[in-house]
């Protein structure tokens, strides 16, 4: 047990530098000088000057090789140092620092509400297989699974909340303030989860070891929570890993649509004007948290099933 | 008496035509009733109606009588209420009838839990000691993956006989399980305070040993039903007939002269990387017109010599050298366990077949059908359409095809492994009279299985393997 | 390991892992979910095949003398702000909206094809550092490399499905990989390489259909989610560019006129949740007939 999750803690590690990589990668591989692009973006009217680009180049340390530029990259960054914004010329690692908690408790928020309504539902359903209570939710799943939730957002949007007048458009950011958002992201989300937790409880209701315990006598209530449930469990936890992926990957669409003060909305404005260091720190920002994430669930799966557990030599 | 079981006009349909049709037979207390039958014949389909498992999707009819009360006529409630108490269910794979997140302890002591009881402390660890579990406290806290296939059965044997059911369904509790704990587990079975069971099998001669009465079961109807004396009697029914013959021992030990020596094996040992573990040292030889037998476990090593024996693998230590005729291309052929994957599910079996004679140089189309219709009569199936694709035909003539493809390289050498293992009783005697034949006609052959049955079959050298 | 029950099943029904797909169509077409959404993908890929050719207004041209007008007969489903009929708007972005999603699936099955192929069948050293850098690729999530790709190559439609295979591709390498490594143990490949056939043969004849038909079907299966990723860039301006039409970059933009013009969200949302519903029917009839997996 103990070897496994510290194998799986180095691994971790290990796709984190790999991350970083990339990230880093993504300045020299962009076309163009850095150099006269900031210089453009600072000034849009203004032709940088041969030496002003030179004195840039010389003080970014753009002029030295290129691993030592992403050792020097990568030492600041584990300081907390993400560089500055090119448009703004402020630090970007404040600017996240302030984002990063409206964006974690709304997506926080919206995997919360969609492994709950998941959870309740695919029980249901598995439960009830074929009778009409199944037959509702495998409509709701097929319906929701089909609606991006980008476009479920904006039709809630437009008819729960400026149609019917509850809550707000414009929202400030506060943990309070993500319940109807999060509620939204969350029942979307849930449709393709249920889906995909009804066939595994069905798949382990039909497994022999459901049998067998229905074939002593268990009822199926039981043999469901008790054996169906901790086995249907193992790929539940691997798609809730990729959705987290999803779900960081989505945020500057969510928080577009949302108008939510978070880390998307911040990079959506960056996108346009090519802000590289403040993509940078997206991308690095959301990597960090998928690979955290991703950590969590192994090591809850491992602690869940023991053929995991007894780490193959 | 009343009888334990009785079942009258069983019929159960999953689809529109029946699995099983009009079965009827009644068990007495303590008596072993073993129900016989292909695969496909509709044992598994009469153990679920037993049970009273079948999902209210399949139709099932007639009366199902246990113990006095009818089955077809209880409700779900009820029902779980006799099942474990009035029927107990031991299953084939032991491995896939526990939950793979739990330890055995909770899977034998689920026994009492799932019926709103609770063991008494140190029960579930006597009874899988009554089963002859040694160290059962340290085995009980383990998961199943950790224990072997035939402990893991009488733990599950323990499990079905927790509140001593006058009545036991086992569905060939032995065929996933390595063939010599057999015996062990069927009398583990039959032992103890278990004195009435029902089992369920194919393996002819492990009934001959346990069953009191055998059923034959044949596409889902009994032809007949007889105490298991006369199991060998020649006036029996003719399924009955062609299911016990293939256990029958062969007799005909033709004395050959032993053809030229093709390979020869010197100390050969390898090991398998990151475990540690090494067979071997192993020496034999293998002729012309004669068949050497590996057997031994699943797991013992057998496909590995195989490899080496095709050369797909090079031993560790030792050598095997190969007789010249040998070093082309195609003089040594493979047959697999699985006959469904050894065949290229996308071509049509005349390509399959006639490959290897295209694979050095050009034959047209009709040359290859030619030769493809030629090898199959040569395998006994003159009537295959060689257009069919491989998912058109049984496993048996899976089989049978890909011997064919074999034969179509010209090899001297055969290496089959487990050619037998995944084919019911009546294809397995067909391929083996195949290889038999071939053998007979001077081709070498080098056979991994675990039933000796085969390797009598084709008065093969044994060479075991652990 | 399968169940005593399951396994019963599974001798009647053989098992799909190769994957045979001769009559997929058919046998496609009578599944229940899979017919329905054949049906519902027939109609929408006939929508946009006949918006590339006639539509029945012009579908980019303003006319503000008409703009906003609510659906009547002349225009089935009202103007937009710039009178540009909807219809026709919807018609003409058909084939980018949906050619898009089907230009990234493929983008991905054939990187991923021969990415992993080669991989997998080189073996060695050119293995290992291949696949890091499809490990490397697949440490970040999909659509936060695509944000990446964008911001490096900057907005636009072409740039957008670049970004979306980069995405993707590592995930498909891996499996074409493994399944290539699979292949090369697999029965019939054996019995060809123990007769002399020979190695290019076998890649092409035994072991590539296969993988390719495997591969594709996977692929297949994001075909939902691909079509709700492109519209939900598009609609954040990052894809189509104006004046073109795109169904998600139409909702952007009824997004300002919904209190006045409330059909101009209804027409492009109810072809994105069309042509995903479709994709998702066809891939659950696939996963039924197949037994297959793809990303989730």
């Amino acid at each position: 047990m103990i070897r496994s999750t510290l194998r799986r803690l180095a691994q971790a590690g290990l796709t984190a530098l790999a991350a970083s990589l990339l990230v880093w990668a993504m300045l020299p591989l962009a076309p163009g000088d850095p150099a006269y692009r900031i210089l453009k973006s600072q000034a849009p009217e203004h032709e940088p000057y041969p030496a002003e680009i030179a004195e840039l180049r010389a003080d970014m340390g753009l002029d030295r090789p290129l691993p030592v530029q992403y050792l020097a990259w990568l030492g600041r960054v584990v300081q907390g140092d993400l560089g500055t914004s090119w448009r703004t010329g402020q630090p970007v690692s404040d600017e996240i620092a302030r984002r990063l908690p409206a964006t974690l408790s709304l997506l926080g928020l919206a995997l919360v509400v969609s492994v709950s309504v998941a959870l309740l539902l695919a029980l249901i359903s598995a439960a009830f297989r074929d009778r009409w209570p199944d037959k509702i939710i495998r409509a709701y799943a097929q319906i929701g699974a089909a609606l991006p939730t980008f476009l479920f957002g904006l039709l809630a949007l437009q008819y729960v909340v400026v149609g019917a007048g509850v809550g707000k458009v414009l929202s400030g950011g506060a943990l309070g303030m993500a319940l109807l958002p999060a509620l939204i992201i969350g029942v979307d989300r849930a449709a393709g989860w249920t889906q995909l937790l009804r066939a595994s409880l069905i798949d382990a209701m039909n497994s022999g070891y459901a049998h067998m315990s229905r074939a002593r006598g268990s009822r199926p209530w039981r043999t469901l929570l008790i054996h169906a449930l901790p086995n249907a469990a193992l790929p539940f936890l691997t798609a809730i890993g990729v959705s987290v992926g999803a779900l960081l990957g989505g945020s500057p669409i969510i928080e577009d649509l949302f108008t939510w003060p978070g880390l998307g909305s911040y990079t959506l404005s960056a996108l346009a004007a090519r802000d590289f260091p403040v993509i940078q720190a997206f991308v690095l920002v959301s990597a960090l948290l998928y690979v955290a994430a991703s950590l969590a669930i192994d090591l809850a799966a491992i602690a869940i099933d023991p053929r995991l557990r007894e780490a193959r030599a | 008496m009343t009888p334990i079981l009785d079942c009258r006009n069983l019929t159960v349909a999953y689809g529109p035509a029946p699995t099983v049709s009009d079965v009827s037979f009644a068990l007495k207390a303590g008596e072993c009733l073993a129900l016989v039958g292909a695969s496909g014949s509709g044992k598994s389909t009469i153990a679920r109606a037993v049970l009273g498992l079948h999902g209210p999707s399949t139709r099932v009819s007639g009366r199902i009588g246990l113990s006095g009360h009818d089955l077809r006529a209880t409700g779900e409630v009820t029902l779980s209420g006799l099942r474990g108490r009035l029927v107990g269910y031991v299953a084939q794979d032991p491995y896939a009838a526990c939950d793979p997140l739990r330890t055995v302890g909770h899977h034998v002591g689920e026994a009492w839990r799932s019926r709103g009881m609770n063991p008494a402390p140190g029960e579930v660890v006597e009874r899988l000691r009554m089963v002859g579990i040694d160290n059962a406290p340290h085995f009980a806290s383990k998961a199943p993956h950790c224990w072997s296939g035939g402990m893991l059965q009488r733990a599950c044997i323990a499990a079905a006989s927790a509140h001593a059911p006058p009545l036991m369904v086992a569905d060939e509790p032995t065929s996933a399980l390595d063939p010599r704990r057999g015996d062990e587990i069927l009398t583990t079975l039959r032992a103890g305070r278990l004195c009435h069971s029902s089992l369920i099998s194919h393996h002819v001669d492990l009934v001959r040993r346990h069953a009191d009465r055998v059923a034959i079961l044949h596409e889902g109807r009994l032809v007949d039903d007889f105490p298991v004396s006369r199991l060998d009697d020649s006036h029996r029914h003719a399924v009955t007939r062609r299911l016990t013959r293939t256990a029958t021992r062969w007799v005909s030990k033709e004395a050959r002269a032993p053809g030229e020596v093709l390979l020869t094996a010197r100390n050969v040992t390898r090991s398998y990387a990151g475990t540690g573990r090494t067979i071997g040292p192993f020496s034999f030889r293998v002729r012309a017109g004669a068949a050497i037998g590996l057997s031994g476990s699943s797991g013992s090593g057998k496909s590995t010599i195989l490899r080496m024996i095709a050369g797909l693998d090079a031993p560790d230590e030792g050598q095997i050298d190969l007789a010249p005729a040998l070093r082309r291309r195609g003089a040594i052929m493979p047959v697999f366990q699985n006959p469904a994957a050894s065949l290229n599910p996308f071509w049509p079996i005349w390509r399959t077949i006639s490959e290897p004679a295209s694979a050095s140089k050009r034959i047209r189309t009709a040359d290859r059908k030619a030769l493809a219709r030629r090898l199959l009569g040569q395998v006994g199936l003159e009537r295959v359409d060689i257009e069919a694709r491989p998912d058109e035909v049984s496993l048996g003539q899976c089989q049978r095809i890909a011997i064919a493809r074999a034969i179509a390289a010209n090899p001297l050498l055969l290496v089959a492994d487990e050619p037998t293992s995944a084919l019911d009783t009546v294809a397995r005697a067909q391929v083996a009279d195949l290889l038999a034949a071939l053998v007979r006609d001077g081709m070498a052959l080098a056979i991994a299985s675990h039933d000796p049955w085969i390797h009598d079959r084709l008065n093969a050298e044994v060479v075991s393997v652990h | 390991m399968s169940a005593t029950w399951s396994r019963l099943a599974a001798a009647r029904a053989r098992p799909p892992a190769s994957t045979p797909t001769r009559g997929l169509l058919p046998r496609l077409w009578s599944h229940p979910s899979g017919r329905t959404g054949l049906i519902l993908g027939g109609l929408l890929l006939a929508f946009a095949l006949i918006g590339t050719v006639w539509t029945p207004h012009e579908p980019n041209w303003p006319d503000y003398a008409v703009a906003l007008r609510a659906p009547d007969t002349e225009y089935l489903l009202g103007t937009d702000d710039t009178g540009r009929d909807l219809l026709s708007r919807l018609m003409e972005g058909a084939h980018r909206s949906l050619g898009a999603a089907l230009l990234v699936l493929g983008g991905v099955f054939a990187v991923g094809l021969v990415y992993g192929t080669v991989s997998g069948l080189a073996g060695g050293w050119a293995d290992i550092v291949m696949m890091r850098l499809a490990d490397v690729m697949m440490s970040l999530p999909g659509l936060v490399l695509a944000f990446a790709v964008i911001g490096i190559l900057g907005p636009g439609f072409l740039n957008l499905l670049v970004a979306l295979i980069v995405a993707d591709w590592a995930w498909y390498a891996r499996l074409a990989r493994s399944m290539a490594i699979g292949s090369r143990n697999r029965p019939d490949v054996i019995a060809a390489r123990m007769a002399g056939v020979p190695g290019w043969r076998i890649v092409s004849s035994h072991i590539l259909p296969g993988l390719a038909l495997h591969l594709g079907v996977v692929a297949s299966l994001a075909l939902g989610s691909t079509v709700g990723a492109i519209s939900g860039l598009s609609f954040l301006g990052l894809g189509v560019q104006p004046p073109l039409a795109e169904w998600g970059a139409m909702l952007s933009d009824a997004r300002l006129f919904f209190s006045v013009a409330p059909w101009l969200l209804w027409g492009p949302a109810v072809m994105i949740f069309l042509s995903v519903l479709s994709a998702n029917l066809i891939s659950n009839g696939l996963r039924d007939i197949l037994a297959v997996e793809g990303r989730r």
